[in-house]
């Protein structure tokens, strides 16, 4: 009894032992094989392989998919001192898995290096650009994608040398003003927007008084015109009237002189007038009795 | 397939469209109660059901070529074209197509003018987008084919909202303007020609009246001088007493000794 027990304990353990000499490392993973620790020469690709058994051997499974890694907007100075929100990713792969799994081992790890390297990469290709270079009305003089080149290169130079990643991308997703700026790039877009709006309404107040002036011009060529065939048609009446009398006067000049006469004293003589009269006057020559 | 641990079957989905949104977030509870959403946007904010759902626009603002800021919604469509790299190759711990869209989109506008961004260059935008995310993407390798890049919402920032919609309003004061002024005008012009029409009218009746009224005189004169004409100087005195009546009645009269009336003054004289 006690023996069975032994060969079961022996056998389970022979087993166990067995399985931990093979491994399989899957597709997009890369294995290691660290032996007291220290890694050995060459890493294992996909598939089933074998390794002396625990605890003398052990494997270290590496991803060797394309990593991406999303930074946080960081806020850097532009050649010409302005102040931009920078947001960037990096997209990385484990080059050398020898030198990635002896330098930094994790991908935590990875990640806070390659944030190290990014800002200061970061910085210092931003920085040596003006605003111009990141925003253009010539989309050709936009610069933004030779600057987060620059900075890849220098990143993966360093990457590759010192962990044994390769950083196949750094790009630039994000591009902005701090918010302290928002502010007033709004305030000026909305004055920017009042402008056009007063230059509409203005040309409008143009347009319409140059019509008014046109109206204003025909009206009053219009009346002028009137007024003066007016003052034609009245000067022609007058000497229409005058010839008419004219001609009925000439027939009999004294009658119409002493007929004219009598009118006028009929006029002149007013109620305010008061009248001397001498009593041999013709008028009263009757009342004497002569 | 041999028996695990050999061999191992995964099944994952593969004809799914796949759409990642770019700048805003499609919350599908939202999404429900978009036409409430919407229809209760304040009146001053952007009309659309995107910028109701996403209430912050920082992560949409983008620098165009002008130093303005546009807040730009876009979706990427597209679908594995190689399973294997999609899965194997690339991490998916973040969305890469995001990041990379995102990226593509703000190298577009900032070579680009607000105003036309948000005009007539939408489709340009979505071209240009889709082009340079599919490249970046083949060299990487990831196994996808873009389908399409779609902008849902392109609009300036919330509080230039007002400013904006002035600018159309503006254009439309102006027209009313012109219009306005046109109607004035053709008011004005055919009032003026029938006041001128009047002023010849009266000048033309004045101008009859004038002629009538001397013709009439005429022929009065004549008249009375045919019928003085027979005894002229007995009618004469008739009429200059007649005249002498009207002009003297009622009016103060001093009646003074002959020679006592001013001297040479003569008042009041038959005429030699």
């Amino acid at each position: 009894m006690k023996r069975w027990l032994l060969v079961t304990v022996a056998a389970l353990a022979l087993l166990a032992l067995a399985r931990s000499a093979a491994f399989t490392i899957r597709e997009g993973e890369v294995g290691i094989v660290t032996r007291f620790g220290r890694p050995l020469a060459e890493p294992a690709g996909p598939g089933l392989h074998g390794k002396l058994p625990w605890p003398v051997d052990a494997v270290v499974r590496l991803d060797r998919r394309l990593l991406v890694f999303d930074n946080e907007p960081v806020e850097l100075l532009t050649r010409d001192k302005k102040n931009v929100l920078v947001d960037s990713f990096l997209c990385w792969r484990i080059e050398e898995p020898l030198r990635f799994a002896r330098t930094v081992k994790t991908r935590l790890e990875a990640e806070a290096r390659l944030l190290d390297l990014a800002a200061a990469e970061l910085g210092a290709a931003v920085g040596g650009e003006p605003m111009e270079s990141f925003v253009n009305p010539d989309p050709e003089k936009v610069r933004i994608r030779e600057v987060a080149r620059r900075a890849r290169d220098e990143v993966d130079r360093t990457a590759r040398e010192s962990f044994g990643i390769a950083v196949v991308d750094l790009e630039i997703n994000g591009f902005n003003l701090p918010l302290q700026n928002r502010k007033s790039v709004i305030d000026r877009m909305r004055a920017e927007r009042a402008r056009i709006a007063t230059a509409y309404r203005s040309e409008g107040e143009e347009e319409a008084l140059k019509i008014e002036a046109l109206s204003a011009t025909e009206s009053e060529a219009i009346l002028a015109e009137a007024r003066s065939r007016a003052e034609a048609i009245r000067g022609a009446g007058e000497a229409e009237a005058l010839s008419i009398l004219a001609d009925a006067y000439r027939r009999d000049p004294e009658f119409y002189r002493f007929l004219r006469s009598l009118e006028s004293y009929e006029v002149i003589l007013d109620d305010k007038t008061t009248i001397f009269l001498e009593s041999d006057s013709e008028l009263l020559e009757v009342l004497h009795g002569r | 397939l041999p028996p695990a641990p050999i061999g191992e079957l995964e099944v994952r989905r593969v004809a799914y469209a796949r759409k990642t949104d770019v700048g805003f977030r499609t919350d599908l509870e939202m999404l429900a109660r978009r036409a409430e959403l919407t229809r209760f946007n304040p009146p001053d904010e952007w009309h659309s059901p995107v910028a109701a759902m996403n209430p912050d626009r920082e992560q949409a603002a983008y620098l165009t070529a002008d130093e303005n800021l546009l807040e730009l919604s876009f979706t990427v469509h597209y679908a594995l074209a190689d399973p294997v790299a999609f899965f194997y190759r690339v991490d998916h711990t973040h969305d890469f197509v995001e990041l990379y869209a995102e990226a593509a989109a703000r190298r577009l506008l900032a070579g680009r003018v607000a105003e036309e961004l948000m005009t007539l260059e939408r489709a340009a935008i979505e071209d240009g987008v889709q082009r340079a995310l599919q490249e970046r993407l083949d060299a990487l390798g990831a196994g996808i084919a873009v389908t399409a890049v779609r902008i849902v919402d392109i609009h300036p920032p919330g509080e230039s909202v007002f400013d904006f919609r002035d600018v159309s309003s503006a254009r439309e004061d102006r027209e009313t303007t012109v219009h306005q002024a046109h109607r004035r005008r053709a008011a004005e012009v055919p009032r003026a020609r029938g006041e001128a029409a009047l002023i010849v009218g009266r000048a033309e009746a004045a101008a009859g009246a004038r002629v009538a009224e001397a013709a009439g005189r005429s022929e009065g004169f004549s008249a009375r001088a045919a019928a003085v004409a027979p005894d002229r100087a007995l009618l004469e005195h008739l009429l200059w007493l007649e005249s002498a009546e009207r002009s003297l009645a009622g009016r103060d009269k001093v009646i003074v000794p002959p020679g006592s009336g001013g001297g040479e003054v003569s008042l009041w004289r038959r005429r030699e």
